[in-house]
């Protein structure tokens, strides 16, 4: 048979009954073991028929606040991302034998199977860098190089056991705040937001505000909105001009005449959404309303002139720098006014010992001078306005550093750092309905394992979401054929710190 | 392990099909007593011939099952008295349902009325014995209290929010007063051991339901070496990773918590292991008190007007705050509790007429920087069920705090930001509920915090950074007069 026979034989075969028969067959057939097994690949997003309970959303007021799934404690929550992730021995994690053992070679049992950023051959132990003292009723350890932050531990519940499975930062950072170490995930601030919606129609729900210089490693990925509609991605504020770029009216402009520009432009798409049914165009529709009322909602909320003195004084802050301090300010007037989720970002804190701008014995300390003063400014503003029992705060980092110091290559560091550590690094967690002066979790006397109230990343998110009034395993969305949650199979409410 | 009473293995297998082969007889039984039931109708005349093939299947299984069911009780682990009426019950079950069986088989012959009654008889009596022995059985397996340990009550909906249904600790009262053993200890294990060591199923010979169980042990000996938390099995099984055979709680049962290990460990350790020891006669280190604390009376404390029975809100009420500027949302799903607060984009409010159709639902009011005014307030004494009210950068005064009186439930109110003294909050100590008050940026001073904090002692009151320093002074006024 050459190609030509073949190709006519083939075409013949699709007019023949008993193709046709054959097709049906496993058409129909494939279509009723998708319905009995459950899963529908032309379904997508809200799925209220779910045993799951997915939510129904009305795509065209996507911020509509929303009942929670049971008493909520917090509102709002305000997480502090150190990226880059700060050594919690030199900060919460005392661990004196580790004194005794600085300089001594790391006994093999610690490195056998195990794998590290830069960490090569033996390296030695490192004695904790810093100065440790107790601190209010709870006796919290802290060292020196938080003082001001030490006076406000009797508000804190820390998490000393916590761990991850990622050692590099861009994918622990997407693991800490989308719930996988892969892109593709919304985020935490996403997900808060798809459930609860936000009670200020004039700001975005999820608002992302960065420092140290420079992006987390995760880059927007780390606040985006994963498979959600685009919506409820975190809207990042710039400390620079304007905080929204083209938030503001080009000059000649009058805001009548904008005004008039979203309606039409919005009147178009709502034909266009009439005509093709994409519910990415109802999205749009709500961000240009959004936007619209941004227009004079952000640049008045972003605006930290008009703070009083005292409150410049409390958090160190100064108008029209960039600053993490600045960010502190920012996300309590944002929490203030109704925004749901505030994430904030500090980089710089990657103390592998090669950058004596952070390295544990030089420019560490003045690194956490820059977030001592605010952090602990923010929980005391939070808590005199009486919004610290309705907002919850996160402080943390990705992962911990290891008690071992950093030999790069197999060589000595020019100054003393710590490489990056999955087993154990601490979180704490302040207002929101979450105990205060307590500790949660232990780890070794080095600070290498936890052993016990271990705490994962996904128990942590667990236990967020919790606060919020949700239930981290009934907040699920539909998307290619099954239902995603932000802990996917994994976490469990740390119930030990919730108050 | 040479035992010799110990019955061989292979009828402890065969017991273990017990609790599945039970359920045949149960349904063939049941069957034949309705067959035989409408048998008697006309219509169903034809029945009566099925009746002796169901009937002899229900017999020949009730054999089996009993049968089976006495190889498992071989294995032991069981409460006698329980197991002796569940096995007489099933034997009593078994015997009818022969008897009626052959007096069916007679009966399709030649019948008399004696006979045909005796048949009736027997077939009843073996349904009967059927559900005895059944809810007997069940009480072995689960406990006695299995039926009827989720009897539902109003208030334990609402106390937690992932769906927690085990029951809940014992709360204390008077800590240092509190017994270790009785108030502590005695209610972990209620709460996570003796659904398996009760005297009814007594796993391990162990039974766990007061201090003499516990100290008799089980069958490897005693379970608590006072003092000695590392020799204590008790304290042993808990640490054993869940995998392990010898793991407590076994795999699929939830864990104990730290904090519960932690008191365990405490008890053994400090306390001896003694029944009697007050909380107050151990030395407790900061995680035992932040664990004893867990367990306080004041911990576990809810709100009583969440005890009420509220009717959910009508659409209407909600659709008219809604026009009116108010976003209204339940506090949870499927709870009728309400929550309000003004809109943003809402022009100023004129009074709070159109919140009154859901006073009965609101619980909490969220009136941040309104124009709510003293005289607005007049008629806030209708939310009685209010818990939380958000009143700061209002123009509230002394007066506005004697409007509030009525809201007995109020547990937290937020005044900061408004010109009320050391009069108006001296108010305060009328709240019998009242937790969190939030006083900063107002004309108190700490004489009168001091004062009000004597009223009420459990009352956390939130000044916020100085209140009477020479110079913040004057910066707060200015900014809470702007």
């Amino acid at each position: 048979m050459n190609i030509f026979e073949e190709a006519q034989v083939r075409k013949a075969e699709y007019q023949t009954r008993r193709h046709f028969l054959w097709k049906c067959m496993t058409g129909l057939g494939a279509a009723a073991l998708t319905s009995l097994i459950g899963c529908n690949w032309l379904k997508s997003g809200n799925d209220s028929s779910s045993p799951t309970g997915g939510l129904v959303r009305d795509l065209s007021k996507p911020f509509m606040p929303l009942e929670p799934h049971f008493p909520a404690k917090a509102k709002s929550v305000i997480f502090l991302h150190m990226a880059g992730a700060p050594s919690q021995l030199e900060l919460f994690d005392y661990k004196p034998v580790l004194q005794k053992l600085n300089g001594l070679d790391c006994p093999p049992s610690l490195l056998e199977g195990k794998k590290f950023a830069f960490i090569k051959g033996v390296p030695k132990m490192l004695g904790p860098q810093a100065k440790f003292q107790q601190f209010g009723q709870s006796g919290a350890w802290v060292s020196q190089h938080l003082p001001e932050f030490s006076k406000m531990v009797d508000e804190v519940s820390f998490l000393k056991a916590m761990y991850t499975d990622q050692f590099n930062h861009a994918p622990a950072q997407l693991l800490m705040q989308t719930g996988n170490a892969r892109l593709g995930k919304p985020s935490i601030g996403a997900w808060a937001t798809y459930g609860l919606g936000s009670e200020n129609e004039n700001l975005p729900g999820f608002i992302v505000l960065l420092s140290g210089g420079k992006a987390p490693d995760a880059g927007k990925a780390g606040y985006g909105s994963g498979f959600l509609p685009t919506v409820y991605q975190g809207v990042e504020c710039r400390q620079h001009g304007e905080p929204v770029l083209y938030v503001g009216d080009p000059a000649g402009m009058s805001r009548d005449l904008r005004k008039k520009s979203i309606e039409t432009i919005n009147a178009v798409n709502q034909l266009h959404y009439q005509e093709m049914k994409d519910p990415e165009t109802i999205s749009r529709i709500s961000q240009y309303e959004m936007a619209f009322n941004m227009q004079v909602s952000v640049p008045e909320v972003m605006d930290i002139n008009k703070e009083p003195a005292y409150i410049h004084d409390l958090y160190g802050t100064q108008p029209g720098k960039a600053s993490f301090a600045n960010n502190c300010l920012l996300a309590r007037r944002l929490v203030e006014k109704g925004v749901r989720f505030v994430q904030l970002f500090d980089w710089g804190w990657d103390s592998h010992g090669n950058d004596p701008n952070n390295a544990l014995d030089k420019g560490f300390g003045n690194l956490c001078h820059t977030i001592d003063k605010p952090v602990a400014a923010l929980l005391q503003d939070l808590k005199m306005r009486g919004l610290l029992d309705e907002t919850l705060v996160v402080w943390g980092a990705e992962f911990g550093r290891t008690p071992m110091q950093e030999n790069r290559e197999g060589k000595e560091m020019a100054f003393k750092g710590r490489d990056h550590h999955t087993d154990a690094f601490t979180v704490w967690m302040a207002g929101g309905g979450i105990k205060g002066g307590y500790t949660h979790g232990e780890t070794d006397e080095i600070g290498y394992y936890g052993i016990s109230g271990r705490t994962s990343v996904f128990d942590l998110q667990a236990t967020i979401l919790n606060q919020l009034g949700m239930d981290h395993e009934r907040l699920t969305y539909a998307f290619q054929g099954r239902n995603f949650r932000l802990t996917d199979v994994h976490g469990k409410v740390i119930k030990e710190v919730i108050a | 392990m040479f035992d010799t009473s110990a019955p061989p293995e292979v009828v402890l297998f065969l017991g273990r099909f017990h609790p599945l082969l039970v359920h045949l007889p149960i349904g063939f039984l049941l069957i034949a007593f309705l067959l035989e039931l409408f048998s008697r109708l006309p219509r169903f005349d034809g029945y009566r011939h099925a009746g002796a093939f169901v009937l002899f299947l229900g017999a020949l299984s009730s054999i089996l099952a009993a049968g089976f069911g006495y190889f498992l009780s071989l294995g032991g682990g069981y409460d006698e008295d329980l197991l002796a009426t569940h096995q007489w019950m099933g034997i009593g079950m078994t015997g009818a349902s022969v008897v009626a069986l052959f007096l069916k088989t007679r009966l399709s012959k030649h019948t008399t009325r004696l006979q045909e009654r005796v048949y009736g008889l027997m077939l009843t009596l073996s349904v009967v014995l059927m559900m005895g022995a059944g809810h007997y059985g069940g009480s072995l397996t689960h406990g006695a209290d299995y039926l009827t340990a989720y009897f539902p009550t109003s208030m334990e909906s609402f106390t937690s929010g992932s769906a927690n249904k085990k029951k809940q600790p014992k709360v204390i009262t008077n800590l240092p007063e509190a017994v270790v053993y009785t108030d502590i200890i005695q209610p972990i294990l209620d709460n996570r051991c003796i659904s398996c060591h009760n005297p009814a199923k007594k796993k391990g010979d162990l039974r766990l339901n007061d201090f003499t169980g516990l100290m008799a042990g089980g069958k490897g000996g005693s379970v608590v070496e006072a003092g000695q938390v590392a020799q204590s099995k008790l304290y042993k099984r808990l640490l054993l990773p869940p995998e392990d055979k010898h793991a407590m709680p076994p795999k699929g049962k939830d864990p104990l918590t730290d904090s519960e290990m932690q008191l365990i460990a405490w008890w053994i350790n400090q306390g001896g292991a003694a029944a009697d020891k007050k909380v107050k006669e151990l030395t407790q280190t900061s995680t035992i008190k932040a664990a004893l604390a867990n367990r306080t009376a004041e911990s576990k404390w809810i709100n009583p007007v969440f005890a009420k029975k509220i009717n959910p809100a009508s659409k209407e009420a909600l659709q008219a705050a809604d026009l009116a500027g108010f976003l209204v949302l339940p506090l949870a799903k499927d709870q009728p509790f309400l929550q309000a607060q003004k809109k943003v984009n809402a022009p100023a409010m004129k009074d709070l007429s159109a919140l009154a159709p859901l006073a009965e639902q609101l619980v909490s009011l969220d009136l941040n920087g309104t124009s709510v005014s003293d005289s607005i307030l007049a008629s806030i004494s209708r939310f009685e069920n209010l818990t939380r009210l958000h009143l700061e950068n209002t123009q509230i005064t002394d007066e506005g705090i004697n409007r509030l009186l009525d809201l007995s439930f109020l547990e937290y109110l937020n005044l900061y930001g408004n010109p009320v003294t050391d009069k108006g909050i001296l108010l305060l100590a009328k709240f019998p509920h009242l937790r969190k008050v939030y006083l900063w940026q107002t004309e108190v001073t700490p004489d009168g915090v001091a004062a009000l904090q004597q009223k009420q002692q459990k009352l956390q009151i939130i000044t916020g950074i100085p209140l009477q320093t020479s110079t913040s002074s004057q910066q707060l006024s200015v900014a809470s007069t702007k």
